[in-house]
């Protein structure tokens, strides 16, 4: 396993052609911007808690290709108690960094890829899961962090892959050899994709024959010939060279430090491809990867919430109102929210099931169910936080302006709450709960994971209306 | 006084949803148990006693495979008895100086 500090070291070797605001960065520094190394860090911590006695129960297993001692983050999910810990796992490290740690993608991944290869293989006579297990052990091995990649552009929504104006505006393949494929297109909202060491490419759709150049799966380097990457703005980016209070959470940042990543022609050998225009297939990869990823939210939403509940609350001490009734009742009210979220990721993963490969896949209805409720929920949990924190949030001066030899006094004084506490450190709070209740970090809630919709319109796939109708029938005397 | 035979093997839940910070538990311990050797758990560790620290009520730290005696630790409870948060700490000293006096 890498530490924190082994991993960032690893990320410095890599060729990688990242954009930013227009600029071409220098890759063996640009962990270093100031844009990006907040994620950075978010990520190290995924690295760093699995060699700490208090986190490693959560933060590490045993594999069972090696059965070798590895970091959670690689590993395929073998049993019900495998599902939950990974659920935990996120909420512990959400205490840790207030923000998205990106390596969860990647991980539901492989756990989704796991099952579909060994499925296809069995009806298709294809040899993609033996592929994808030798893929995994180097993975385990170096403690890769690899990145998930499924959402194509999609250009005109009304339209399939193949009835584009431009082709590339899915992922695809446009040539195939005896030494493997060349695929050409886009990612979008790539999470953690900057500071990852590989990608794995999935299909954002089920396809039909038509479409079946679509239909692929396959591990990429994310510094492959043929890559670059286009740097995402996030809501008061500017902030992030101007100090550290004015950021909220400068250490870690805010959501995912997501990227827009373009493939021109990129080469892909066999051995790194895990499906190829077995259309049939396409459908199932990106149900089972999206149920997996939406299992996560309520625990790394649930821990980001804790943080959020808990800096309400200090904004409210620091303040002189921490007692008031009303604020207790809000918090107890944002501490219902939490749990009621992480409610629905702990019972996906209780009702999780064997797969034919033998990993184990979580209950997806009640997986749709928990991401659904994060639209929302995590809405009204940032509310109630912006309601105690009160309108300092969206007026709080500058650090700028708190380290002024001429104004500083003012800052000091005025904003100034409960003695026993510092104006800086007060600031410190506020600007933290202003980071974390708006921009980016909600609209990743809404989002991330598939947008509302696409849960909705898994439950009457999922749910069997029928049968309720029948029941109600029953219990109301109505025969037929 | 110098140290006794017994060995005591720690292990964490994760703290994924702590009511209480276990490892500062832990370190309240090493000044209390002072004539007690503490290590963290691992699969080789030759331990007399594994003291297994949960963070909350669930209690989910696996217990994994331990040759000695195991003392499952979580808030409010000792071994599935019911202790209150305050007096954890010298309960749990207790129970350590018992399994302590059974081993002398």
């Amino acid at each position: 396993m890498k530490t924190g500090q082994e991993y960032k070291d690893s990320l410095r070797n890599r060729n990688m052609k990242v954009y930013l605001k227009g600029e071409l960065l220098d890759s063996k520094t640009l962990i270093d911007h100031p844009f990006i190394r907040g994620h950075v860090n978010s990520a190290a911590m995924t690295y760093d808690m699995a060699f700490d006695p208090k986190y490693e129960d959560l933060l590490t297993t045993t594999s069972h290709l090696t059965g070798k001692k590895i970091n959670r983050f690689t590993s395929i999910h073998m049993s019900v108690d495998d599902l939950i810990k990974k659920v935990k796992m996120l909420r512990a490290i959400s205490l840790k960094t207030g923000t998205c740690y990106q390596r969860c993608v990647g991980f539901d991944a492989v756990n989704a890829a796991y099952s579909v290869t060994y499925e296809m293989d069995r009806a298709l006579g294809t040899n993609y899961h033996e592929r994808l297990v030798n893929f995994l052990k180097e993975w385990q091995e170096n403690d890769w962090m690899v990145a998930g990649a499924m959402t194509d552009p999609k250009g005109d929504r009304s339209l399939r892959p193949s009835q584009q104006a431009d082709p590339d505006l899915f992922v695809h393949v446009t040539q195939k050899d005896d030494k493997g494929i060349y695929v050409s297109g886009a990612k979008m909202h790539m999470t953690g994709m900057v500071n990852s060491h590989w990608m794995i490419l999935m299909p954002t759709s089920g396809y039909g024959e038509e479409d079946k150049d679509y239909a692929v799966c396959c591990a990429v380097p994310v510094d492959a010939p043929g890559i670059l990457h286009i740097f995402g703005r996030q809501t008061n980016d500017d902030r992030k060279g101007q100090g550290e209070i004015d950021q909220g959470n400068a250490r870690f940042g805010v959501v995912g430090g997501e990227c827009l990543t373009v493939l021109e022609n990129v080469f892909v050998p066999w051995d790194k491809v895990f499906m190829c225009g077995e259309y049939q297939f396409s459908g199932m990869l990106v149900e089972r990867f999206a149920c997996y990823h939406r299992q996560n939210y309520g625990g790394c939403k649930g821990g980001v919430s804790d943080i959020v509940i808990g800096t309400a609350a200090c904004v409210a001490d620091m303040s002189g109102y921490g007692k008031a009734a009303h604020v207790k009742d809000k918090l107890n009210y944002m501490i219902h929210l939490t749990e009621t979220l992480y409610s629905c990721s702990i019972a996906c993963s209780a009702e999780g099931k064997p797969t034919a490969a033998g990993n184990y896949y979580v209950d997806p209805l009640l997986a749709n169910v928990g991401k659904h409720n994060v639209t929302s929920v995590i809405y009204e949990i940032d509310r109630l936080a912006q309601d105690i924190g009160g309108g300092i949030l969206a007026t709080l001066p500058s650090e700028a302006d708190l380290r002024s030899p001429e104004i500083g006094k003012y800052v000091e004084k005025f904003l100034k709450g409960v003695a026993s506490v510092s104006t800086e450190d007060r600031m410190r709070m506020v600007r933290l709960l202003e980071n974390m209740t708006g921009g980016v970090a909600l609209v990743e809630s809404m989002h991330g994971a598939g947008s509302p919709q696409a849960q909705r319109i898994m439950y009457s796939k999922l749910s069997n209306i029928e049968a309720k109708k029948a029941c109600a029938k029953e219990i109301a005397g109505v025969k037929g | 006084m110098g140290k006794t035979e017994l060995k005591v093997a720690v292990k964490f839940c994760g703290h994924c949803n702590p009511q209480m910070d276990m490892f500062e538990l832990y370190r309240a311990l090493l000044g209390k148990c002072e004539k007690t050797e503490f290590c963290f758990f691992s699969q080789d560790s030759c331990a007399d006693l594994l003291l297994v620290l949960n963070a909350c009520s669930s209690q989910c730290a696996a217990c994994p495979p331990f040759s000695g005696q195991t003392v499952i630790v979580s808030p409010e409870e000792i071994d599935h008895w019911p202790v209150s948060s305050e007096h954890l700490l010298s309960a749990i000293q207790k129970t350590i100086e018992g399994k302590e006096r059974i081993l002398q």
